[in-house]
């Protein structure tokens, strides 16, 4: 998140596309209510009637997958009515003209067709966004799990900075992160381009700074594998052992038969997780972890806010803390790692990460620091890119032009699919469905299906049907429902059982590498 | 006031009145319940007051039933409030703990918090420190009661939708033990679907704190949707009150209207 | 509580009937739906009704 979650509560208008807030971020949630209370305006898009929808002022149900279209025809509105903050723009952005004349050439009747909304609602959406002394815009999921996700992204920011919401109290860019520490494992470089704190592994000056920190001659200096590129890698050949920590790719990853085909194939393939999950249950080696409660160290949340997690419980068995595993197995290799204790960790961590560097766990104590905190002096940063200073320097607009999902509906698999969660359980469910009391709240997958479509495949509530896709098939029971529009489907994903992953398209987002969860095209059949 | 409570402690622990004394303790930067077990340890101890009084409370005495259940021959002591005591009353009649094994250590809210939560007994009896604050009126109901019943109906249909489901009501309230909980009955309320059944989840947790809620207000804190759950119980409270004569925990030893056969008085 | 959150109380009646007198009960029952045709339908469904119905209004 650009601006941290408390504030929230002082935004006159909150933007929500592509996220379940109340169900899936509760306690974002609370502080919108809070907004709302104060007299702010809500604005909600998403496919599928969530229940922060039920708060909207306005809310929209565009199609799956139209999100540009949506916030282009919002950004036309906003520039042929000349809500835009031109001085914000003149003074911190560039590359403006480029953008302005994609935008120009918008046609807002095209727009209205492509996301099955009206103009008018359109309107309206940019008028409560732009006119709002200070706006924010809350995303999740639903923005990035497309093949065009980094572009919906990028229409997000393009949004903030045409009408100046960025770089103030209450504004700005606000992705709600899932895990509770899922932004401390990217800051911590957890993912294939960078090294902690978003430092690239392409860039010589900084590998050379973690070589002489690591005492080696040198590190790789190439962009490693993603997800989907490890998967098709083992299945060239190419790679030959997996190490799967704390993730459940069978249940969590699109095509999942096609996963299960690789993690099979893999000639080493090592599961670290606290249960046994399907993925565990196909590894060679199992390497039990502990939860929460059985170690310390920091967590980072979604407002980039640091944190102490303190050992409560002795770890149950065999098992230990994740870096004691990571020390002794590189130990074993033969690259000595001489780690005693997770604040030892965290002090390397500072010294070699600029935002990192004023961060100690003795400043830790009570509610923690927002990142960037560069030196020991430093408060923390509450909200980034203050008076428009951003990190690269100038806001750098792009023209973002519509680019459709990568599987359409067809005569053959006519129902648009979108998958996402729901309140009782969390992501793959390796531990809330673990939980008797949640499991019990919601033991099995349904499939949410719009009246007329039940009534056309002659299905009433609580019957089971044969859902298929392209990749696969699975049998689950409907729930019928106006939340989703005709011609739409939605499913949650928690559910092995019904593995609606099996049905999901592994295409993905050329830059991102994130697959489109979100977005494939389906039949329904009755059984 | 601090300085008292902790030489009281203090005293109660050297005597060896009591196994351990459950409070409230000051630790990196945050508030937590914490059990002392010698009279060198209180240094760390807090009544919760942050930057107010009373913003960092926990349900102790939910902690001191798990603690009984674990120690039945033990005896300890707990840091109570006005209406944590109400509640140890409530646990005392409804055989959650045994009377005989508590001592209570009280202190008073001040008049500030007294108004803030319109508490009926803002002090408690075993009153160590602090001095008996006033009781104040039930403001915010009687403003509900004053608006007309379309205006009452939309305020609560809005609030009631933001549920999430999360039981943090239930599973905060000191006075919750039950081991079958009827909001997890499927009989009287649906599963699997948000908004939960409006009002049946809420009223039907209302009913059955009716003769049990000592308006400690955690619930309300609790609550990440906000849902002004306190106001709704004040209510039940006040029925209890008007109807029978009774507010839990107000007086010790006195039985609860809703287990008695006959007639009302 | 049905009236403090806004839900007209006559909706809800308990009343003590013997197996013994079904007079009394059919009585009972007659005099209960009386009183709920009367009423009318329940603001609560009225209220989730019209909630759909603003939303199919609304430019979506």
């Amino acid at each position: 998140m650009t601006n941290g979650v408390a504030e929230l509560e002082n935004t006159d208008t909150i933007f929500i596309i592509g996220s379940n807030t109340a169900t899936a971020h509760p306690l974002v949630a609370t502080r919108i209510f809070r907004a709302l209370e104060k007299g702010a305006k809500l604005v909600v898009a998403d496919p599928r009637k969530n229940q922060i929808a039920e708060f909207a002022d306005l809310y929209l149900q565009h199609k799956p997958g139209s999100d540009v279209t949506l916030l282009n025809g919002m950004m036309k509105v906003i520039l042929d009515q000349g809500l835009q903050d031109q001085a914000f723009i003149d003074a911190n952005t560039e590359e403006f003209d480029g953008f302005k004349a994609l935008i120009d050439g918008v046609d807002l009747d095209a727009c209205a067709a492509a996301t099955g909304l009206t103009v008018d609602g359109i309107e309206q959406a940019a008028a409560l966004y732009a006119k709002a002394g200070t706006a924010s815009i809350v995303y999740c999921m639903g923005i990035t799990q497309h093949t065009n996700g980094v572009d919906n992204v990028k229409s997000l920011a393009n949004l903030s900075m045409v009408t100046g919401n960025i770089g103030r109290e209450s504004t700005g860019v606000n992705p709600l992160r899932g895990q509770n520490n899922v932004q401390g494992a990217c800051d911590m470089g957890g993912l294939p381009n960078v090294l902690t704190g978003y430092q690239p592994v392409t860039l010589g000056a900084a590998s050379k700074k973690f070589a002489d920190a690591w005492g080696v001659d040198e590190l790789p200096t190439q962009i490693g594998l993603t997800i989907p590129e490890m998967l098709s890698g083992i299945e060239e050949e190419k790679v030959h052992a997996l190490w799967v920590m704390g993730e459940n790719p069978v249940v969590s990853d699109p095509d999942a038969d096609h996963v299960v085909k690789a993690l099979e194939k893999v000639d080493l393939l090592i599961v670290q997780d606290i249960f046994l999950t399907p993925t565990a249950r196909l590894a060679d080696v199992v390497l039990p972890g502990c939860s929460f409660a059985e170690k310390d160290g920091t967590f980072v949340n979604t407002e980039r806010r640091i944190t102490r997690v303190r050992k409560a419980v002795e770890p149950v068995g065999e098992s230990k803390a994740d870096w004691e595993i990571i020390r002794d197995v590189s130990n074993a290799f033969g690259f000595e790692m001489a780690y005693d204790s997770p604040e030892e960790i965290f002090t390397e961590i500072a010294e070699l990460t600029p935002s990192y560097g004023g961060v100690s766990y003795g400043r830790l104590e009570g509610d923690g620091i927002q990142w960037p905190c560069p030196t020991p002096e430093h408060p923390g940063t509450p909200f980034l890119h203050k008076d428009g200073r951003f990190t690269r320097g100038k806001g750098l607009f792009h023209a973002i032009e519509y680019k459709g999902p990568a599987e359409v509906v067809d005569a053959e698999y006519p129902l648009w699919m979108t998958t996402g969660r729901v309140y009782a359980h969390y992501h793959t469910g390796t531990m809330t469905r673990n939980s008797v009391a949640l499991d019990r709240e919601i033991p099995e997958g349904f499939l949410e299906i719009h009246p007329e479509d039940a009534a056309a495949i002659g299905v009433c509530d609580g019957h089971r049907v044969r859902l298929a896709s392209r990749r696969g098939e699975i049998e689950t029971r409907v729930s019928i429902t106006e939340r989703v529009e005709k011609g739409v489907v939605f499913m949650p994903f928690h559910f092995e059982e019904a593995n609606v992953n099996k049905l999901t398209n592994p295409s993905f987002d050329p830059i991102a590498k994130i697959p489109e969860l979100k977005v494939c095209a389906v039949a329904v059949e009755k059984i | 006031m601090i300085e008292t409570i902790k030489q009281h402690v203090a005293g109660l622990l050297t005597e060896k009145k009591i196994a351990g004394f459950l409070g409230l303790i000051e630790k990196n930067g945050h508030v937590a319940p914490h059990l002392f077990k010698d009279g060198e340890s209180l240094a760390g101890f807090t009544l919760g007051d942050r930057k107010t009084a009373g913003d960092a409370r926990y349900p102790l005495n939910k902690t001191l039933v798990t603690l009984s259940r674990a120690y039945p021959e033990e005896t300890f002591g707990v840091l109570v409030r006005g209406c944590d005591e109400r509640g140890l009353y409530g646990l005392f009649r409804l055989n959650q703990l045994t009377e005989d094994r508590v001592i209570p250590v009280g202190f008073s809210c001040p008049a500030e918090l007294s108004e803030a939560c319109e508490c009926r007994k803002p002090y408690p009896d075993s009153l160590v420190a602090g001095e008996k604050t006033e009781s104040s009126q039930l403001k915010k109901v009687a403003e509900m009661d004053g608006k007309d019943l379309a205006r009452r109906f939309d305020f609560w249909t809005a609030q009631f939708v933001k549920c999430v489901k999360c039981y943090g009501c239930r599973d905060v309230c000191p006075m919750c033990f039950c081991k079958e909980c009827s909001l997890e009955c499927e009989d009287l309320v649906a599963k699997g679907d948000l908004p939960v059944e409006v009002p049946v989840f809420h009223l039907t947790r209302a009913m059955h704190m009716a003769d049990r809620c000592v308006d400690c207000g955690l619930c309300d804190e609790a609550c990440p949707s906000d849902i002004p759950l306190r106001l709704l119980y004040k209510k039940t409270a006040q029925i209890m009150d008007t109807d029978y004569g009774f507010t839990s925990g107000l007086n010790k030893n006195e039985r609860s209207p809703l287990s008695q056969m006959g007639p009302a008085k | 509580m049905l009236d403090f959150t806004g839900i007209e109380k006559e909706r809800l009646r308990a009343r003590w009937v013997s197996s013994a007198e079904a007079p009394e009960f059919v009585e009972e029952v007659n005099a209960f739906i009386d009183t709920l045709k009367e009423l009318g339908p329940s603001p609560l469904k009225a209220a989730v009704e019209a909630k759909k119905e603003e939303q199919k209004e609304a430019p979506a």
